[in-house]
């Protein structure tokens, strides 16, 4: 769902992934990590519409790409979930109440995009669950583990052929409903 | 009773950092320095390891500037193997270069320093921020957006990815530019173009509204120092360093890198982590010199690209040839974008910029390697020494930031004069004493090579040093 667009942005991209955290700090590396997979499983697919990003930060000149999409995916890491499980939820522009230094939340790019670009794309964020944020560059097993889970589960959503609503069987139509709820 | 003012953290710069005011009996500032209270030690920690992986693990000092590390490190290196890289190697980590300085100098006007230009240094403190410009000036605050982010897109399309991209290696870069990559580039520079041609115009309207800024924001006689051409225009990537007196005359000139300690010495404060390089000839602190987008300005006969040089002569025009007051370092570093987006045009239009002989391989021929590059904020020097295995021995980083280490404090002793009045403290006083040092676009992460954020404190100290008030922001 998007805004009024009064500065008629093309949207370029269907979905753009964009996993953020500093991979020097262990299971930080979660989201660059999960952007970087999920990158290289949907290249044999030519997925053009789909771009996803890897950086440390979220910082306000991501609101172009942002813009440029009908849905986006925030991909961070978290310590306040259980290690090795992913938590999803929606997320809608928000004003940040502190000053901008560098790095903002997903609700602040949005809000962000929305008042500098007229553009709202449909968010989630995504969490994955976390147990050291130590200094290193590997990422714990718990952690690549729901990574590379993550990763393929999403490159399915990504690449999968949508079939007609009639073809599918009602079961089936109903187990997509939940994902794609939880999506 | 004396008291001291801290204000920790300074707000909307990269870095963490403090600044103390001490107060006389009166309430009248008496002293004044910036502190920088971060440190990481990177000149210690990469001893023992190849210089192969210099430019890598120097990039990983700064996530906002680090293609200017990767620059200057790989030119040291370039050094130590004693190799002249191929001609199109030298123009790709150009591109790069310019793409950083484009970045870095939008992040800074249009996200730091812009809300105090629009709202006014005693603006409200909750708007003045880049999401009070996207409020009430979202049309501008969309420029600073896609300037940064057409730099940022460059570099990321050269080096795979935003930061840390580890493409300029020893040599050369390790990969060269594609049709496809430059037709992106190419194809984005008109919009960017246009973008800094309004924030220039833009600039003029507002220039005029602070005459106390400009009078005490960091305004005295110093020298300055920065990198020209061959045929003294403006220059980032390599060439002369200049070093001129306070009128923006020629005073001294360092063409071969390894030289730079003859002209450049390091003091060390007490007080903060951040050094003090000063000019070695005339002591210290009697050698304290500028470097950064005004510097670069003053010491060049020219930009050498048509619409740069136009606002150029503008500058000069209303300014003369060595302006001394540091809030001009704001039209400079927008002039530094034009020039950096049309010299991009140029680098890219050049018939051999597709050439794939990029880099030069050797082992170390050398044992010791210096590289000098001007980051977005001013003149970098890498200094490397390795043993015959090609193992690091030794390190010294001088960086932009620490370069103006003695004219920041000054400055933010000459602003604190001005506006602070112990007696009746308002937050406008004192984000001046933080606008002082945000013209000058520090980077205290690059400047003590840590990593940081930007939380700054002032103190208000009693005359035997006791903290007796403070203000404290936190990003």
């Amino acid at each position: 769902m998007r805004s009024k667009d009064k500065i008629n942005r093309p949207i370029e991209l269907d979905t753009l992934v964009i996993g953020y955290g500093n991979p020097m700090r262990g299971d930080d590396g979660a989201g660059p990590a999960l952007a970087e997979q999920l990158s290289e499983r949907l290249q044999p697919w030519g997925c053009g519409r789909v771009k996803c990003i890897s950086c440390m930060q979220l910082t306000p000149e991501l609101a172009g790409d942002i813009a440029a999409a009908r849905r986006v995916v925030f991909v961070d890491a978290s310590l306040d979930i259980a290690p090795g499980h992913v938590a999803i939820r929606r997320v809608t522009p928000k004003s940040p109440a502190n000053n901008f230094s560098h790095h903002l939340s997903p609700g602040a790019m949005l809000y962000l995009c929305r008042r500098a670009l007229n553009a709202e794309p449909d968010a989630w964020v995504v969490a994955i669950g976390v147990e050291s944020m130590q200094i290193g560059d590997v990422l714990s097993l718990l952690a690549a583990k729901a990574v590379d889970r993550l990763a393929r589960h999403l490159a399915y959503r990504l690449v999968r052929p949508r079939k007609p609503a009639t073809q599918a069987h009602p079961s089936a139509q109903q187990g997509r409903r939940t994902k794609r709820q939880s999506l | 009773m004396n008291r001291t003012i801290t204000i920790e953290g300074v707000t909307r710069i990269e870095g963490h950092a403090c600044i103390t005011i001490q107060l006389d009996e009166a309430g009248k500032v008496a002293d004044a320095q910036f502190h920088v209270t971060q440190f990481r030690g990177f000149e210690k920690f990469v001893e023992g390891r190849p210089l192969t992986e210099m430019p890598a693990i120097m990039a990983r000092i700064c996530g906002i500037c680090p293609v200017s590390h990767l620059m200057a490190s790989s030119k040291a290196c370039d050094d130590l193997l004693a190799v002249e890289i191929p001609p199109n190697a030298a123009r790709l980590r150009r591109i790069m270069n310019l793409a950083q300085l484009v970045q870095s100098h939008a992040l800074s006007f249009f996200h730091l320093s812009s809300p105090d230009l629009i709202f006014g240094m005693d603006g409200d403190p909750a708007k003045r921020n880049i999401f009070g410009l996207i409020q009430d000036h979202p049309d501008f605050a969309r420029d600073g957006i896609m300037l940064r982010k057409f730099g940022q897109d460059i570099i990321g399309l050269l080096g795979g990815k935003k930061i840390h991209p580890a493409w300029t290696v020893p040599g050369g870069v390790n990969a060269p530019l594609t049709q496809e990559h430059r037709d992106q580039i190419a194809s984005m520079i008109p919009d960017a173009l246009a973008r800094a041609l309004r924030a220039a115009e833009y600039f003029q309207r507002v220039r005029d509204c602070y005459p106390a800024e400009v009078d005490d924001f960091a305004n005295f006689p110093t020298m300055f120092v920065g990198l020209v051409s061959a045929d003294r225009l403006l220059e980032h990537y390599d060439g002369t360093l200049l070093f001129s007196d306070e009128h923006g005359a020629p005073v001294a000139e360092l063409r071969e890198p390894r030289g730079y300690a003859s002209l450049i010495a390091e003091a060390v404060e007490k007080h903060s982590f951040l050094k003090s390089p000063y000019f070695r000839p005339r002591g210290y602190p009697h050698g304290i010199y500028r470097v950064g987008p005004l510097a670069r300005l003053v010491l060049a006969e020219g930009c050498g690209t048509p619409l740069a040089d136009r606002e150029l002569d503008i500058f000069r025009q209303r300014l003369g040839r060595a302006p001394q007051s540091s809030f001009h370092y704001h039209w400079a570093r927008l002039i530094e974008i034009i020039y950096g987006i049309e010299m991009l045009q140029r680098l890219l239009e050049h018939p051999d910029i597709l050439s794939e002989h990029v880099r030069a391989r050797a082992r170390p021929n050398k044992l010791e390697g210096v590289g000098i590059s001007e980051a977005p904020r001013g003149t970098l020097i890498h200094h490397y020494r390795i043993d015959e295995n090609g193992l690091m021995r030794w390190a010294n980083l001088i960086i932009a930031t620490g370069n103006n280490n003695l004219a920041m404090n000054r400055g933010v002793l000459q602003v604190a004069r001005r506006f602070v009045d112990g007696n009746r403290l308002q937050e406008g006083m004192l984000n001046r004493v933080e606008a002082v040092i945000r013209c000058f676009d520090p980077c205290l992460s690059c400047s003590t090579h840590a990593l940081g954020q930007m939380p700054l404190r002032i103190e208000l100290l009693t005359a035997q040093g006791e903290v007796c008030d403070a203000l404290q922001r936190q990003d």
